[in-house]
């Protein structure tokens, strides 16, 4: 039997998780300047003594009037992987066990888009492989993303930038956004993440690349350290035959309105209509 | 050297002073006769390459680094493509990712 009692403690708790998870970005940025800033000052002061260097945890918010989106040309990569290392080296992902944010998927000509032929362990002598094209697949910063619906510790959201992020704090590790994003995104610590001396990235982000504890979900945030400083992502200024494009989409004179209004652009997954803001196009 | 070079660009119907300025080699030219310095090569490429030219003004066609939002670092043409042999020559890939593992450290 239900006592009234019973009722109204169980109510009351049901009310306050439905408030917590409602809460998302809202702790962030409503948060108290002050507090917010010393535990930042706390986080720097942790980094520094665990990677013997000044780590910088950047909180800069969303750009106003700004909204990012990326384009990546099928027609000119070449699967050599290299966005996927200056992502690892950028972002501080883990060595071992290995993390990385970016993966090549290697697809025949023959099939064309066919996620169920793709192979993410190619390793020829030398690419691009006869026969072959590339798809690099990271997170697709959906505007209707289905990672950040099931958290339910509103630790995920899109800020007003497109960028999805994580604040690894409130990450309980329950893995539901792997679950749930349709393109295998976000990765998971299983154990401490391991940086060798040295090769951590001392400009870092928040909501980004700050070096993560063990148990927490993490995922590509396009350098949200770089790109809200103005800068293109690493995998943007690595890729060595201009593949990657990045910018505002707001902005009419940018490279990305380019794209989107003169090439044939495609979004991966299109059925499930999640709105990624990842766009792969062919130049040529 | 010089007399390395190896003409692999439309070699059966080019030549080198088809791009080369036949009196000052400091210079190239274009089809109108119009001498070019080297730093402006890429109107010299864009009289055949108008589609690629005009993705490279756009910043479609090319690396670009720096700002998304500001001063931007260009590439001409020939950073990338030599000139006499444009083919991009393949590359040692990086290695692959380390399949998952059954233990867990």
């Amino acid at each position: 039997m239900v006592t009234r009692r019973l009722f109204t403690t169980t109510a009351a708790g049901a009310a306050a998780g439905m408030i917590l998870t409602a809460c998302g970005p809202k702790r962030l940025y409503e948060a108290p300047r002050d507090k917010l800033k010393a535990r930042i000052a706390e986080m720097e002061r942790k980094y520094k003594e665990e990677y013997g260097k000044d780590v910088k945890v950047s909180d800069a918010g969303p750009i106003p009037g700004v909204h990012f989106a990326y384009a990546l040309d099928i027609s000119r990569c070449i699967g050599c992987r290299r966005c996927v290392y200056a992502c690892v080296a950028e972002n501080n992902q883990s060595r071992d066990p290995q993390i990385q944010w970016i993966r090549v998927l290697s697809m025949e000509k023959e099939k064309g888009v066919d996620f169920s032929h793709a192979n993410a362990y190619y390793q020829p002598a030398e690419v691009p492989e006869e026969g072959h094209f590339y798809i690099p697949v990271g997170c697709q910063q959906c505007e209707d993303s289905p990672c950040t619906k099931v958290c339910p510790t509103g630790a995920t959201w899109a800020e007003k930038d497109g960028i999805v992020v994580i604040d690894y704090d409130w990450c309980i590790g329950c893995r539901y956004c792997m679950a749930a994003c349709p393109y295998g995104a976000r990765h998971f610590n299983w154990t401490e993440p391991t940086i060798p001396e040295g090769e951590l990235n001392p400009n870092t982000h928040y909501l980004g690349n700050r070096p993560r504890p063990k148990g927490v979900v993490e995922k590509c945030t396009f350098c949200i350290q770089r790109a809200r400083q103005g800068r293109y992502p690493a995998c943007v200024e690595v890729c060595p035959v201009g593949a990657r494009k990045f910018g505002n989409v707001l902005d009419p004179n940018s490279e990305i309105r380019y794209i989107i209004e003169h090439k044939r652009v495609l979004v991966l997954k299109e059925e499930l209509n999640t709105v990624p803001r990842f766009f792969y196009f062919y130049a040529t | 050297m010089h007399t390395d070079i190896v003409l692999k660009h439309d070699e059966t119907h080019r030549w080198c002073l088809d791009c080369h300025d036949a009196t000052n080699r400091d210079f190239l030219h274009l089809a109108s006769g119009e001498r070019v310095p080297f730093e402006e090569s890429y109107r010299v490429c864009g009289q055949c390459h108008g589609e690629k030219y005009r993705d490279w003004r756009a910043g479609v066609h090319g690396r670009r680094t720096g700002n998304w939002n500001g001063a931007k670092g260009y590439l001409l043409c020939a950073h990338c493509h030599n000139p006499h042999q444009p083919r991009f020559h393949a590359l040692a890939p990086k290695p692959a990712p380390r399949p998952p593992s059954r233990q867990i450290k």
